[in-house]
């Protein structure tokens, strides 16, 4: 169980690009790097505005004279300094994600990013030899990959407690969007274009999630065809979509399906998966984080619960808060942080044996999820045509 | 006790061909120098700093070696008041900055000698009584309070922002620390992450019984160097034990710096050895081989010899 000790020598000294006042996402990035003393918020361009970054950053505990006006000002500043920055999370908007990386990269920096992590698999290819080259990590928050229960789950298809998998079901709607855009705030703005999106709005603003997360389970897995249909119901955010569905078929033969939207009006049930074995089949929803419901064909039902210790040691060891208390998304941001630490750590004294067998969200998944979109939008675009995954 | 060797003596060495040396001599790990006096041939921290790829692929050379880093060295004397000290400072710093960066605990260093009034041009080693002339109880306060105490403030402050654990002061002569007693003159004021770098051959010549210091260190012994020393019979009878001639001059001087043995017997070596554990002194003892008395290559093998049958396991 893990309970806020330190487990790297020193805390990373860390800053942010973008994730300022106006945001959301920037508190999920402070909650989960700095919960375990792993990292130190040393500096940051936290807003477009400089003066409102500098303000808020100041208000972090971050030294004024480290608190920039942008990414480039930030580079130059701190790798000219010998107690400079080492690691940059970055919680802009899809398009700058690329630039930002490569720029921290060549400067020698760490980079965690936000998903999805590019535009294209090309990018992520030519980002991921650029790290290798220099000898850095690139991290991806995918939120809630460092919960428990996912890890529970992971261990149990793994002890092959659900037989062979034969369906895969999972769910990531809200209805924040289902209004039209007039007078929509910036996040949707930048959300629903895509030369600053991307090319997908909820299939990469969502829908990524629920790939990485399926990928963690089900590691055996590969999607051998796919059918993506998308659709804008809100006419104005076209050719981008708010809503989706995908069929998967995979290579041992289980079907999948997975729906993503936020015009899910009323809706707030978020994330839901299901995956269905010969045996067994298990259900987790972040609606109701510490339970996964566990059902064994010809016996009753059951509800596991967090943190109890008949659960894998897989899921126990990552567990924070014991079986009483929610355990919730800071807490997955926060084991998803101390990995990426623990990765960088590694990579900065050359272990590489360590790196070999530690699991983080690193480049590969990152590269991975945006594959899975190129993907989507090649078999929408083909009028949701099925089409074989490359 | 793991066996580690300061691997200034074979600079001569390239960085790889030095690795391949060590794997073949048997020592578990390496005390390499980052700055200061030495030239820091293998491991140069500010080079290291600004080129994280270098830093990398010697990591990997030295990790597909089984090798450790037992501590990152910095021989120097950031107190001196020229030029030098500023530059040994600057240089110590780097060290401490690049061991955090690479998870090494301990630094292998020196306290620093200051000039003994401000305006002086060079250091002064204060090693008569303090009580006459009248002019010397000043000067030793100014020396410890005004020049030493700050700076070693600054140093833990950055060593823990570093994540450095532990300074190892060597008992080196010309330093404001040499003995157990300085040492916890300046540990005192500063706290636990200043302790000892235990040489007994600095000790040896100066007249105390290493093994006694040891005892009076406990747990402030903070790393430890093998390297023993030779009170020459007939010499230091007639002069004393001050030397000022050449190193070189081994025929002539008082007493040698020796490899491990020709100074000590082993059984001697043995005993240290075996207090220093009692201590709680569990670490790395890294061969420092100086020895002008024969080759460098007899003088390391012999010292390794001699150090793998006494050190505690």
């Amino acid at each position: 169980m893990l309970n806020g000790e330190r487990l790297i020598e020193r805390p990373l000294r860390w800053g942010m690009v973008g994730g300022g006042r106006t945001g959301q996402v920037g508190y999920k990035h402070r909650t989960g790097a700095l919960r375990d003393g792993a990292y130190r918020l040393v500096c940051g361009a936290f807003d477009l505005d400089s003066e409102r970054g500098r303000d808020f950053g100041v208000n972090l505990g971050v030294e004024a004279d480290r608190c920039y006006a942008d990414y480039k000002e930030l580079i130059a500043k701190e790798t000219a300094r010998e107690d400079g920055v080492e690691v940059v999370s970055i919680a802009t908007p899809n398009f700058t994600h690329y630039e930002i990386t490569k720029a921290c990269l060549e400067a020698g920096l760490h980079v965690i990013c936000e998903k999805p992590l590019f535009f294209t698999v090309s990018e992520c290819e030519e980002v991921a030899k650029l790290a290798e080259e220099k000898g850095l990590i690139v991290g991806v928050t995918y939120g809630f990959t460092g919960h428990p229960l996912v890890h529970q789950m992971a261990a149990m298809v793994k002890k092959g407690m659900l037989g062979d998998i034969r369906i895969v079901d999972m769910q990531y709607t809200h209805g924040f969007n289902s209004g039209d855009d007039v007078g929509a705030g910036e996040a949707v703005k930048w959300r629903t274009n895509p030369k600053t999106a991307g090319p997908t709005f909820v299939l990469g603003d969502i829908g990524t999630h629920l790939y990485y997360l399926s990928e963690i389970v089900l590691p055996h897995l590969k999607i051998e065809k796919l059918l993506c249909d998308r659709k804008a119901f809100i006419p104005t955010r076209a050719p981008l979509e708010d809503h989706a569905t995908v069929l998967m078929h995979y290579d041992n033969g289980a079907r999948g399906r997975l729906w993503v939207s936020s015009v899910n009006a009323g809706n707030m049930g978020s994330q839901r998966y299901r995956f269905v074995g010969s045996k067994a089949s298990i259900e987790w929803s972040d609606s109701h984080p510490d339970q996964l419901i566990y059902e064994v064909q010809g016996e009753p039902n059951r509800t596991l619960h967090h943190g109890m210790p008949y659960l894998e040691e897989e899921s126990l060891a990552v567990d924070r808060m014991g079986a009483l208390h929610t355990e919730g998304l800071g807490d997955s941001w926060a084991n998803i942080y101390l990995w990426i630490a623990q990765a960088i750590d590694a990579k900065n004294r050359a272990n590489e044996a360590f790196l070999k067998t530690h699991h983080y969200p690193g480049i590969k998944a990152g590269t991975e999820g945006v594959r899975w979109l190129e993907n989507c939008v090649r078999s929408a675009d083909a009028g949701s045509a099925w089409v074989d995954f490359e | 006790m793991k066996l580690s060797i300061c691997t200034d003596v074979m600079g001569d060495l390239s960085f790889t061909d030095m690795l391949d040396k060590c794997v073949k001599l048997g020592v578990e790990g390496i005390e390499m120098t980052g700055g200061g006096w030495s030239r820091a041939p293998h491991f140069r921290a500010d080079e290291l700093l600004a080129d994280k790829g270098l830093l990398r692929s010697k990591l990997t050379e030295i990790e597909a070696r089984g090798l450790e880093i037992a501590a990152l060295n910095c021989s120097a004397n950031p107190l001196d008041p020229g030029d030098m000290g500023k530059r040994h400072r600057k240089e110590m710093e780097q060290t401490i900055r690049l061991a955090g960066e690479i998870g090494v605990k301990t630094i292998v260093t020196m306290s620093g000698l200051p000039e003994a009034t401000p305006g002086d041009m060079v250091p002064n080693w204060l090693v008569y009584t303090k009580s006459w002339p009248d002019e010397m109880p000043e000067r030793d306060r100014y020396q410890w309070e005004d020049r030493a105490f700050p700076l070693w403030h600054d140093l833990v402050k950055l060593a823990k922002e570093a994540g450095v654990e532990k300074y190892a002061l060597e008992n080196f002569s010309a330093m404001l620390v040499w003995n157990p007693e300085t040492l916890f003159r300046l540990r005192n004021e500063v706290g636990p992450t200043v302790g000892m770098n235990l040489d007994p051959s600095h000790l040896m010549w100066m007249g105390a019984d290493p093994i006694a210091s040891a005892r009076a260190l406990g747990d402030a012994i903070h790393h430890c160097h093998g390297k023993d020393t030779r009170i020459e019979r007939g010499l230091a009878d007639v002069n004393g034990l001050l030397e000022l001639k050449d190193v070189t001059d081994v025929a002539n001087r008082s007493w040698n710096y020796v490899a491990v043995g020709a100074g000590r017997d082993l059984q001697w070596w043995k005993e240290f050895f075996s207090v220093v554990r009692m201590c709680g002194y569990n670490g790395w003892v890294s061969l420092e081989m100086e020895d002008f008395t024969m080759s460098t290559e007899a003088g390391i093998q012999s010292s390794i010899d001699a150090l793998q049958a006494t050190i505690s396991r």
